[in-house]
């Protein structure tokens, strides 16, 4: 929308800058938490690797089976609402 | 669209003025009251009556014997509490340390992201994300962060040969994990504000300061935060209703221990009323948790909009 | 965050899901489930539930799953009070002296009068340990569903390494702390590996500290009187001296609050090497576990003795007779000896109908898992398990307390007096409406 404000006497500061890459590493923190959830979604149950961050070289789609018939999800749905 | 504004005032002040200028005072009230009416069920519902009932409840003691008036007595037993006190304290630490690093976050993810481009969209997404999880969620995505020794936090630190910590299970240490979880939760959704807030601020007046050769602090403390202080007012009244009303995740990691390190006032009181059967007290609790909260609002507001309007 | 129309749709699937086909003239009625422990329990009662309604056509029963035994009470006192109780509830054993002193559950005997049995035939099914949380001045108020004590788990591989023998585990407080001592690691200031856990969040932190009590000798509590605890005491002292010193004399047990999932966790990642936990969680451990692991009694100081946990069906008050009926159709069947003793070996409760274990399914299963067996035999030392009036917070009192002492915050001495007053407090309503309230007065 307004990005041709960007350009001129801007980018020759330096603070806007550092200022960028550091709300640049807080979004790497701020994903952290949905990253681990997503590995730990697909990793196989038991693998002793739970903190991990690192993606399980043999994903599995188990966890979602288990926790889809672990739960009656409709009722928990239509209790929640 | 200007007449609807200009009967708005006229409506307001009830009664009296409306009274004295009709010829017949009983016809123009009808009216108005009629088509009120459907509102001032529902307020009178859902509003003033549990109002009343609290108010109530607060000067009543329900024994095993009965019911009677106690007048303050509620309150004064309140305030001898010192898991009340804790409460107070808790909820008061707590208020500022999500409070003060939400608004701070959000105002440098803001400036940081405000504009166009994909990268900058992929990290406004990003900040984003945890405002559309539901607390409760969210609250059980950090339990296992959290958990000692084997959690994503311990497990990293031991990996870097540091030591980790209980750090839910530690009375020094609870209340600031569920401060960085809340502060993770809302920064966010607080970035979104601000993020209007800048789209407001005229164009001129950022290059006025450019031509006049201010350095990026400079626009900062004169051009866009004095522009933001009504968006702050705001953001902040909400950010402290959050720290008071939301307490979902105290539910799920702590549930007010260990030792009532993470007692907040919301939870105090429902400790009061559904484990403990003392209406009297999670009334009074009640009540004055309402005045602290009105009081905090008011005061907010009035500092915020107070020079804006006279500018 | 979901769409209106979407989440439109999926309210639909579920009324519909709701409507399938079932009999024209069903009794519908709720059963209030807790899951208190690790494990698939929740996957299990809806299998059981669907199990009972198939061969019952006559009764529409629904699990609702309630989170953990607290959470179960609050949520069915607050179904009391909405007048919609459930029909049976599986609530914890330990709050049934409350809901009877508050009159918010109904006694079963003219139930199981018109089923032409006498209240004790009916409870002698069951093992006797059990049926001082269940009979309440000698009204049968709950039968039980499901029992625990706790136990010590220990991982065998190990204590080979620490030069101790698996098939002996410690037996006493003497050689528990001997052998936690041997089995921590430490590297520098970091310990990766503690010689022993146990829970010390609400609800767990009671019971195990009860157990440790009781294992010193002590009562903890007033079997006979619900206005009465015995925090400040000898035993007690004890007890909480012997957790605090684990802590921070021998340093084998972490400092702070431990929840239930991050010592059966620890456990099950080589980072504890013994921990005492329920054995409602042993089938969850013996499933999961990548190492050989044995299991004992608790260790003793003075006695031999752990209290019971689990818990009993019970009926709210103000159903109506034909929920109430139904109800208690429900309850006899998941109490009977076949289904008693399948949900044993599905999580690791021990099944508290005597007759389940005479099944040859059980001896079987038995047979083959001899620390389920372990688990049983440590009934012959089962005491009942803490119960008073406003049992929630008064057991609070002294958990808040545990982790103050666990955390290095309070001196065991100080903690106890301090949770003896706050319980005092807290029970003198009824004291005072009971043991106090004396002729002549008023």
């Amino acid at each position: 929308m307004s990005a041709p404000v960007q350009s001129g006497p801007v980018t020759r500061e330096i603070t806007p800058h550092i200022a960028r890459w550091v709300v640049a590493g807080l979004a790497l923190v701020w994903a952290v938490p949905f990253w681990w959830m997503l590995v730990a979604a697909f990793r196989p149950a038991g693998s002793g690797a739970d903190a991990s961050l690192l993606p399980s070289l043999t994903p599995t789609l188990a966890n979602f089976a288990e926790a889809w018939a672990s739960a009656d999800f409709p009722l928990y749905f239509l209790n929640s609402s | 669209m200007t007449h609807l504004l200009d009967t708005i005032p006229a409506a307001a002040p009830a009664g009296p003025p409306v009274a004295r200028a009709a010829p017949r005072p009983g016809a123009g009230l009808l009216l108005p009251l009629a088509l009120l009416s459907p509102s001032l069920v529902f307020l009178a519902l859902f509003t003033y009556w549990p109002v009343a009932e609290v108010v109530w409840d607060a000067t009543h003691e329900v024994t095993r014997r009965g019911t009677r008036f106690v007048g303050l007595a509620n309150f004064t037993a309140l305030f001898a509490d010192p898991t009340f006190q804790r409460a107070l304290l808790n909820n008061a630490l707590y208020a500022i340390g999500t409070v003060v690093p939400s608004l701070v976050l959000a105002l440098a993810f803001a400036l940081a992201l405000n504009g166009a481009g994909r990268v900058r969209a992929m990290m406004r997404a990003v900040f984003f994300l945890p405002v559309m999880i539901p607390l409760v969620a969210a609250a059980a995505l950090f339990l296992f962060l959290f958990l000692p020794g084997i959690g994503l936090i311990d497990y990293h630190l031991a990996r870097l040969g540091l030591p980790g910590a209980n750090w839910l299970g530690d009375p020094d240490l609870a209340l600031g994990a569920i401060t960085v979880l809340t502060v993770w939760k809302n920064a966010g959704y607080y970035m979104l504000f601000i993020l209007a807030g800048l789209q407001a601020i005229p164009d001129e007046a950022r290059e006025a300061a450019l031509l006049d050769g201010a350095g990026p602090w400079q626009r900062l403390r004169f051009v866009t935060l004095p522009a933001l202080r009504p968006t702050f007012a705001f953001v902040g009244v909400i950010a402290l209703l959050n720290a008071v009303t939301q307490v979902d995740h105290v539910f799920v990691l702590t549930k007010g221990g260990p030792s009532d390190a993470t007692k907040l006032l919301l939870f105090y009181i429902y400790e009061q009323a559904a484990e403990r059967y003392d209406a009297g007290r999670a009334a009074a609790a009640t009540v004055v948790t309402l005045g602290l909260l009105a009081a905090l609002t008011t005061l907010s507001l009035a500092r915020g909009q107070g020079p804006e309007a006279a500018r | 965050m979901i769409s209106w129309w979407k989440g439109a749709a999926l309210a639909l699937a579920a009324v519909a899901g709701l409507a399938a086909p079932r009999p024209a003239f069903a009794t519908d009625i709720e059963l209030f489930f807790p899951v208190p422990v690790d494990g698939a329990l929740a996957r299990n009662m809806t299998g059981l539930i669907k199990e009972f309604n198939d061969s019952h056509p006559d009764i529409k029963a629904t699990p609702v799953f309630t989170g953990s035994y607290d959470d179960t009470l609050l949520k069915t006192r607050a179904a009391i009070k909405a007048g919609k109780p459930p029909a049976a509830v599986i609530m914890s054993a330990n709050f049934l002296t409350d809901l009877s002193i508050e009159r918010e559950i109904a006694p079963m005997d003219d139930l199981i009068a018109k089923d032409g049995k006498s209240p004790e035939a009916f409870m002698g099914q069951f093992f006797p340990a059990i049926l001082p949380n269940a009979v309440i001045d000698r009204k049968v108020y709950g039968v039980p569903f499901h029992n625990s004590t706790p136990l010590l788990y220990i991982n065998a591989d190990h204590f080979k390494e620490a030069g101790l023998d698996p098939d002996k585990p410690p037996r006493t407080w003497a050689e528990l702390y001997d052998a936690a001592r041997k089995l921590t690691r430490r590297e520098g200031d970091r310990t990766t590996r503690w010689g022993l856990m146990m829970p010390s969040n609400y609800d767990y932190g009671g019971w195990i500290l009860e157990a440790l009590t009781m294992s010193n000798g002590g009562q903890y509590y007033n079997q006979d009187y619900g206005g009465e605890v015995y925090y400040d005491t000898p035993t007690m002292l004890g007890a909480l001296t012997f957790w605090s010193d684990l802590v921070h004399k021998a340093k084998v047990h972490p400092a702070g609050e431990q929840k239930g999932p991050a010592v059966t966790g620890a456990f099950l990642a080589g980072q504890a090497s013994m921990m005492i936990i329920s054995t409602g969680s042993l089938t969850f451990i013996r499933d999961t576990a990548k190492f050989p692991f044995k299991v004992a009694f608790v260790p003793m100081n003075v006695r031999q003795a752990v209290p019971i946990g689990g818990a009993s069906l019970v009926q709210p008050t103000g159903l109506s007779p034909e929920k109430r009926t139904a109800g208690w159709t429900l309850i006899q069947w998941l109490t009977s000896p076949k289904t008693s003793g399948w949900w044993s070996r599905a999580t690791g409760y021990f099944a508290p109908n005597k007759a389940a274990y005479d099944l040859p399914e059980m001896k079987a299963f038995l047979e083959k898992n001899p620390d389920a067996r372990i688990a049983v035999d440590q009934l012959a030392n089962a005491q009942p398990w803490f119960a008073t009036y406003r049992t929630v917070p008064v057991r609070k009192a002294i958990e808040d307390e545990l982790q103050a002492v666990l955390s290095g915050k309070r001196q065991p001495k100080e903690a106890l007096v301090a949770a003896q007053k706050a319980a005092d407090a807290l029970m003198r309503p009824y004291v005072e409406d009971t043991a106090l309230r004396l002729p002549g007065a008023e």
